[in-house]
């Protein structure tokens, strides 16, 4: 069964284009707040109505705007775990959970006994007759997932479903949420912004940024060459936008960078800044790249320290703690950046 | 943080005087009232045609005109919160303009509209020889008229305050807008449902001047308890007050039931 959607939606100052194919796997939609990830999910489930493109299900089409065609949500077969749970708060959690299957038809009682052997697997079955305001975080997700999954659905979106959780919690119910979602037959799509929680329970990234899908592949892929900022940050490397020519590389944030190998074009440039030296006079020596900014802040650590320089381009550099105070940060002003060229990596955009 | 916690704020002198005031301004009509009540005579004076006809009419009516409020107001409101029709400012301005127009002009334009020789009551008359003034039905349309209001704006708020996204969770799992309607949004807005009931109740049972205007003062037919009140006051003071009294416990016995809610707190 496989989901496919080809997205175009326009609001106030934003244009959601995306492009998705997604098998009988668990795909994790990540980026920065309001990159359009919960919309996207909206327009799977029926929600929101797409501007252009389609969306189609196991070969059903669910959403065609040429055709005009839009299957409401009641017949798409598409669960979906909202942010905040959403139980209907009148009703006990049992209730809750047969929900979905008496809106189908299904006879009071065996609704009830299939809600019964969902809340048994969720193993929350003691806590049948509850009502959701009597539950805790943890209880209400996996009343909210079972609820889902009891209208056998051919595809499953959740919505940041460990952003309500308090930390202590988090880490059990996110174990048990990638075992439900290894057992999903379909197409799993998550929202999420925490890097974290997209690395331990899918298989595939997709990364959204300004309603466009900037990078696509595993957690490992994606580290490895950052090609958008959310990625970068996940993988703790500065990265810049640039042209290379004859092995100097102009920089779309300023600044050029003389790199060792040979590249031609538009490309990525990634630095670590565990390669990154920071000086208080303007060194000599053999370093190809070296340009002075501003300290813009800092961040400590047990181990190291991370420095922020404002400059062409910016630069975050890791030093140790030692170091930091060799330089007295704690003052600000001006710092020299260097960086060797065999340690500055590209890759074509 | 209990009221007790709070820092006594020291009152001016001025205000405490005026508050005082209002407060006897409010509360002395209602206490004159209970103590003139003839508590020896309640006995005799319930069984006198005129008291009885009234009370039994009353309810009769003012039950009438809530299940009409509520049949025709609910699904406006929801129309009103809900869908986004031309003309939607101009019907709600329309649909909220009773509560503030004096009653008996209400009646005055429910004459013209369904009197005998009114817009449309003049072309009941010729179908049917039927005419709405001076019979009961007569008073549950001017009751509903001043009263639905009250329900429409309640439930409307209502309506508009729910969280709409349990609607969509329920659309997920499967539901039908009729199955949505009945299994989320009118349990969830339950409360504000009963309380505009209450209200509407209340305000219909009290309504004078649209119906005396429009439907009369016939005994047994059209007269209710406050157009009985207003009679009885000249003729037979003890039933006026006992009709007073009974209608000022069931305005206080609304006001427990909302307990605040809905009434500009």
């Amino acid at each position: 069964m496989t989901l496919e959607c080809d997205i175009t939606l326009r609001r106030d100052g934003f244009t959601l284009a995306t492009e998705l194919s997604v098998a009988s796997e668990t795909v994790a939609i990540v980026g920065p707040n309001g990159a359009g990830k919960t919309t996207l999910l909206r327009c799977v489930a029926g929600l929101t109505r797409l501007d252009a493109g389609h969306v189609t299900l196991a070969g059903r089409a669910l959403d065609d705007v040429a055709r005009r065609l839009h299957v409401e949500p009641a017949q798409r077969r598409v669960g979906m775990v909202f942010q905040d749970y959403l139980l209907f708060p009148h009703r006990s959690a049992l209730d809750n959970v047969a929900y979905g299957l008496r809106a189908r038809g299904v006879r009071p009682r065996e609704a009830r006994a299939r809600a019964h052997a969902w809340l048994h697997e969720v193993g929350l079955i003691d806590r049948a007759g509850a009502r959701p305001g009597e539950l805790s975080g943890g209880q209400a997700q996996r009343v909210a997932l079972a609820r889902a999954l009891a209208i056998e659905p051919a595809a499953l979106l959740l919505d940041e479903p460990l952003a309500a959780l308090d930390v202590e919690s988090r880490q059990d119910i996110r174990r048990q949420l990638r075992q439900r979602l290894r057992g999903f037959a379909g197409p799993v799509l998550l929202v999420t912004h925490d890097p974290v929680e997209a690395a331990t329970l899918a298989d595939r990234l997709v990364v959204i940024e300004a309603g466009r899908i900037t990078q696509a592949g595993t957690v490992d892929e994606i580290t490895r060459r950052p090609r958008s900022a959310w990625a970068a940050r996940l993988a703790g490397v500065n990265l810049y936008q640039g042209r290379a020519r004859d092995g100097r590389i102009t920089l779309a944030e300023g600044g050029e960078i003389t790199v060792a190998g040979g590249c031609h074009g538009a490309v990525f440039v990634a630095i670590a800044p565990a390669a990154v030296a920071l000086f208080r006079t303007r060194p000599e020596g053999t370093p190809r790249n070296v340009w002075s900014g501003r300290v813009d802040g800092f961040d400590s650590f047990a181990d190291r320290v991370r420095v922020h320089v404002a400059g062409r381009p910016p630069i975050t550099a890791e030093i140790t703690p030692a170091a930091a105070a060799e330089l007295d940060l704690a003052g600000g002003g001006m710092v020299h950046a260097a960086v060797k060229a065999t340690e500055v990596i590209t890759y074509p955009r | 943080m209990s009221a007790s916690d709070e820092p006594r704020t020291a009152v001016p002198a001025g205000v405490g005087v005026l508050g005082a005031l209002g407060v006897v301004l409010l509360t002395l009509p209602l206490i004159g009232l209970a103590s003139r009540t003839p508590w020896a005579d309640i006995p005799r004076l319930l069984r006198e045609p005129s008291v009885l006809q009234a009370v039994r009419l009353s309810l009769v009516a003012s039950l009438s005109a809530l299940a009409l409020s509520t049949v025709l107001g609910v699904p406006l409101a929801w129309l009103l919160a809900r869908t986004d029709f031309p003309g939607r400012r101009l019907v709600r301005a329309l649909a909220v303009l009773p509560m503030v127009l004096p009653p008996v002009v209400g009646g005055v334009a429910l004459l013209l509209a369904f009197g005998r020789r009114g817009l449309f009551g003049q072309v009941l008359f010729e179908l049917t020889g039927w005419s709405l003034p001076f019979t009961t039905a007569g008073v549950v349309l001017a009751e509903t008229f001043v009263a639905m209001p009250f329900l429409l704006v309640t439930v409307e708020s209502g309506l508009r305050s729910m969280d709409r996204r349990y609607e969509e969770a329920a659309a997920t799992l499967g539901a039908s807008r009729w199955t949505i309607l009945r299994t989320v949004t009118l349990p969830l807005t339950a409360p504000s449902l009963t309380g505009g009931m209450a209200l509407c109740w209340a305000r219909a049972l009290g309504e004078f001047g649209a119906t005396i205007s429009f439907a009369g003062n016939l005994p047994g037919r059209t007269q209710t308890m406050p157009l009985a009140v207003y009679l009885e006051l000249e003729s037979n003071p003890p039933a006026a007050y006992l009709l007073s009294f009974l209608l000022l416990a069931i305005s206080v016995a609304v006001l427990i039931a909302l307990r605040d809610r809905y009434l500009g707190q």
